[in-house]
């Protein structure tokens, strides 16, 4: 951590949480994506290519599934073997600054086999704001199932 | 014969709604009002969030939680005691605990009772306790913390 990366600002359940812009991400318009019919489901919409289908993610402010249907856009961060996406309510690429993230530990178990959920912690004008992890967010939207 | 300042450790009690823990004050770094009490997603019941603190970010632990008891959320007089990095663990890892009300210094002298076991709450966080004027306090076991924070 420490490192000078820009960040995608990732809001939603009344969060916001930074995503490394090296993570590799792709943002979607609700109107170019497949909603999920199907109310029970874990995935709220698929973006469908040509080879696959990657599904989105709605989340609550404790990261668990939920289902809404008040959203315009999706960001999509790139794994393997397909992109995989969470629902927000606003994104914002934040402009590179001098100010850097710090190392931040949670505490307790790790919650995916990749570690982790946050590794670090932007804060700024009274402020905090939670990195996450990539590999260890992407891991964690893997397991939530269709 | 007579105690001097030198027989004495410096401590520092912190109230919980558990009991009031007792620590050495070389373990605290500050401490501090909670403005903001930042949601730490999927941790545990006992990490009630994490504060801003110089440039870091401090993961705020709940006694309360830690005993099995229901978290108490922060209040008006509530404070983050902000402890140094346990034993072993890397400088940024400060951690602090949620007191409900303004720690106080609490030299600790021969004067001390040390409490029976029987005495102590049924937690393998407490090593120990002691009675001073007739207030109990519960000595907290790192060792423990450590395994529970970074297990």
């Amino acid at each position: 951590m420490a490192e000078s990366y820009q960040y995608l600002r990732l809001t939603f359940a009344g969060g916001s949480y930074l995503l490394p812009s090296t993570a590799g991400f792709t943002i979607e318009q609700r109107e170019s994506l497949h909603l999920n019919g199907d109310l029970t489901a874990h995935v709220t919409a698929w973006r469908v290519t040509r080879n696959a289908r990657w599904p989105a993610y709605a989340l609550d402010q404790e990261f668990q599934v939920t289902r809404r249907d008040d959203w315009q856009r999706a960001v999509f961060v790139e794994a393997m073997p397909h992109a995989i996406g969470i629902i927000v309510d606003d994104v914002h690429l934040l402009p590179r600054s001098p100010a850097q993230a710090s190392t931040f530990t949670p505490l307790g178990p790790v919650p995916t086999a990749a570690g982790h959920l946050f590794n670090g912690a932007w804060i700024a004008d009274g402020q905090m704001m939670l990195v996450l992890d990539p590999p260890a967010f992407v891991r964690y939207l893997q397991g939530l199932g269709d | 014969m007579a105690h001097t300042a030198r027989d004495q450790i410096h401590a520092l009690s912190i109230p919980t709604r558990v009991g009031s823990l007792l620590v050495p004050s070389a373990t605290i770094a500050e401490v501090v009002n909670i403005a903001t009490l930042t949601p730490v997603p999927l941790g545990p019941e006992w990490l009630v969030g994490a504060i801003g603190w110089r440039t870091l970010a401090v993961p705020v632990v709940s006694m309360e939680a830690l005993f099995g008891k229901p978290a108490v959320p922060p209040g008006p007089t509530s404070k983050a005691v902000v402890f140094y990095p346990l034993n072993g663990r890397p400088h940024w890892e400060y951690f602090a605990i949620l007191s409900s009300a303004e720690p106080r210094p609490q030299p600790v002298d021969a004067s001390a009772v040390s409490l029976a076991a029987s005495e102590l709450p049924q937690s393998s966080f407490v090593a120990a306790g002691l009675k001073i004027n007739e207030q109990s306090m519960w000595i907290p076991d790192f060792e423990r913390f450590k395994k529970a924070f970074y297990p």
